[in-house]
């Protein structure tokens, strides 16, 4: 998982230890109200990915991807 | 109704009283229909149980009762004028206050419902506040009270669960700024270029977009806080207690981490009575001072958020007040 993603999931209290990369984002705890306020912590930081966007991600690291593609596009 | 007497203009809370039905109903009772368990909801909402009127039980109904207990908090005083902030009038017409009003044997007074959703008491204080401001009354009560259960799908997961039925009540009369009570500046704003994210059109239910009403609500009520509180005079850090309109436990707590406030900080009454919509507010103010938590001298700072899009914010020094209300069923 990417320092980002881990900082992030931190923020949302949601504890990134143990979680499986290839786990379900609502088995990480990850429904679309918290993909609302993720997206909502990555625009403070200068980075614009839509509830949606985010939303389309199956896994964590199907959304740590979606980060990764996102940040350098800036 | 134009009187010039007495000193001070400025707009001061002096009575709370709310109406709480006294039947829940449980997360578990709920889900079946719904297709998500009980944990979903409570995950969802940080909801457990709502408030529900019973059948025949109507917005007027739990207005009198709110606004008979704000009036015997307040003693004393006839008021001059009764707004109802309500988005569940019990007829498109005629408006719910004047019947409010006959019911809470206030004859005569100008007595209207304001219609700004889970905003509604917000709107209501300040527009309290501008007929007293205008020496147009002395005493103004001021009445939320909604029953968006009648508005929800009862299949639908989003907002089936969030919603309880509930009213709150506040006396306000005019007094000096100083005086504990006291509202400070009131600060409201609305959006409508998009009314579809929260709407209920006549005849159809309720329905909401729940990650962008997530979004809006946090940013709406986490930055209009801050500028009341800044209008005020006040820093966060002065904050007693914070309270925000009850939407969702989930939104509260991300305006809380936005706001930077401690949890112990932010009054929170939504667990066992669900989003009671304009009556969140008192209802969480009259639940934490039946605990003991709210005592006078505290500095309370309210936000709200609702459909609309309407927002605001306001804050006040509690005042010391007799409380009316039967407090078994608010703790």
């Amino acid at each position: 998982m990417s320092p980002l993603l881990s900082e992030l999931l931190t923020e949302l209290k949601v504890d990134p230890h143990g979680i499986r990369p290839d786990a379900l984002l609502e088995e990480a705890g990850l429904d679309s109200l918290t993909l609302a306020e993720l997206s909502m912590l990555l625009d403070e930081r200068g980075v614009k990915i839509g509830q949606d966007e985010l939303a389309a991600a199956a896994t964590l690291q199907d959304l740590d991807d979606t980060l990764t593609r996102s940040i350098p596009a800036r | 109704m134009r009187r010039r007497d007495g000193a001070g203009h400025a707009a001061v809370i002096c009575g709370l009283g709310v109406a709480l039905p006294d039947l829940r109903v449980s997360n578990d009772e709920m889900c079946g229909g719904l297709g998500v368990s009980a944990d979903w909801i409570r995950a969802r909402t940080g909801i457990t149980a709502r408030a529900r009127a019973g059948q025949g039980f109507s917005t007027a109904d739990l207005a009198v009762q709110a606004g008979e207990s704000a009036l015997a908090s307040a003693a004393g005083g006839a008021v001059d004028a009764l707004i109802l902030a309500t988005i569940t009038p019990d007829h498109r017409c005629p408006a719910t206050a004047p019947a409010v009003a006959a019911r809470l044997d206030l004859p005569g007074i100008p007595a209207f419902d304001l219609a700004a959703a889970c905003t509604g008491l917000l709107y209501a204080l300040q527009v309290a506040a501008g007929l007293i401001a205008a020496q147009a009354a002395r005493r103004v009560l001021v009445i939320a009270a909604d029953r968006i259960p009648s508005l929800t799908d009862p299949h639908d997961p989003v907002t089936a669960p969030l919603f309880g039925d509930g009213a709150g009540a506040l006396v306000v009369r005019a007094g000096a700024d100083t005086d504990p009570g006291a509202l400070g500046p009131v600060l409201l704003a609305a959006d409508g270029r998009d009314t579809s994210m929260i709407t209920a059109p006549h005849g159809g239910f309720l329905t909401m977009r729940g990650p962008e009403t997530f979004q809006h609500a946090v940013t709406r009520m986490s930055e209009t806080a801050q500028d009341a509180a800044a209008s005020a005079g006040w820093r966060l850090a002065d904050v007693d207690h914070f309270v925000p309109h009850q939407a969702n436990a989930r939104i509260t707590a991300a305006v809380r981490r936005r706001l930077g406030l401690a949890e112990s900080h932010v009054l929170e009454f939504i667990e066992q009575v669900g989003n009671t919509s304009a009556a969140s507010i008192p209802l969480a103010l009259a639940h934490a001072s039946a605990v003991g938590a709210l005592r006078p001298g505290h500095r309370v700072l309210m936000a709200a958020f609702g459909a609309g899009l309407t927002w605001g914010a306001t804050t006040l020094v509690w005042p010391a007040m007799n409380n009316a209300d039967r407090k078994e069923n608010i703790r």
